[in-house]
């Protein structure tokens, strides 16, 4: 299902931050990278301002329920860890490079 | 979607059971006074993803309390449209088409009035766009439709 959406996101059928939802939606918070390996880099970065700003306290929804909190802090977890080993990789490009 | 108040015409399929296509069914809402926009854009539900509580959607917003929502946010950020899912048994009835593209663009053009210039919190459109608020622009929405179906049958 993460093609079928990511295709209609390309073609303009919904936009991004429906993406972004229906994934956290069908995140398994034991695998999160089953779903969020094949996002576009704009949705992940959606998705972690969304993780940023997620309070399970008091989460309103004009339809349907809200993720749940696992799956947002495991996406979160997931797209921190894939960060910071980048920037592992891209900082340890430049020493290379220095030499 | 349908919920709380549901239409009061029950759609009648097309006699030839054609199946209507996007531009299609632009065309036949608008005959009938729909006003769609430039910058909305309808897209048939191919996966089947709606429900059968649900004849069209746009983006579903789930956010903290007093989140705002602001009408750019409503927009494809690559297209700049805002998009509409149609269910795809909605375009074998042409009064189908007409009410339930004319609800999605009355309640969408209420919500621009209401919302558009300053954008509001999430309850607020929440509480318009909730299928059990009687006389929300969700509500407004379906008499509008009915309406329109009316006036396809001759009965308005």
């Amino acid at each position: 299902m993460v093609d079928e959406l990511i295709e209609m996101y390309r073609d303009g059928a919904i936009t991004g931050y429906q993406v972004m939802m229906d994934c956290l939606q069908m995140l398994d918070p034991d695998h999160p990278d089953l779903v969020l390996s094949h996002l576009p880099e704009e949705i992940v970065e959606e998705m972690l301002e969304y993780a940023h700003r997620y309070d399970p306290t008091c989460m309103r929804s004009i339809a349907g329920l809200p993720p749940a909190v696992d799956q947002v802090r495991a996406a979160q977890r997931w797209i921190e860890e894939q960060r910071r080993k980048e920037g592992v990789e891209k900082g340890g490009s430049r020493k290379t490079g220095h030499r | 979607m349908i919920g709380g108040r549901a239409p009061k015409y029950k759609w009648r399929p097309n006699h030839d059971g054609k199946t209507k296509s996007i531009e299609e069914a632009y065309q036949i809402a608008r005959r009938w006074g729909v006003v769609i926009p430039d910058y909305v854009s309808f897209a048939i539900d191919k996966y089947g993803w709606l429900d059968e509580d649900t004849t069209a959607k746009t983006t579903t917003f789930k956010e903290p309390a007093g989140t705002m929502i602001y009408w750019s946010s409503l927009f494809h950020k690559k297209t700049g449209k805002i998009p509409f899912l149609i269910r795809k048994d909605i375009m074998r009835s042409d009064e189908a088409i007409v009410a339930v593209i004319g609800h999605e663009m009355y309640e969408l053009e209420e919500m621009r009035k209401a919302f558009g210039e300053t954008g509001a919190p999430i309850e607020s459109w929440q509480a318009e766009a909730h299928a059990d608020n009687e006389g929300n622009f969700h509500w407004q929405a379906w008499d509008y439709a009915d309406e329109l179906v009316a006036r396809m049958r001759g009965v308005a």
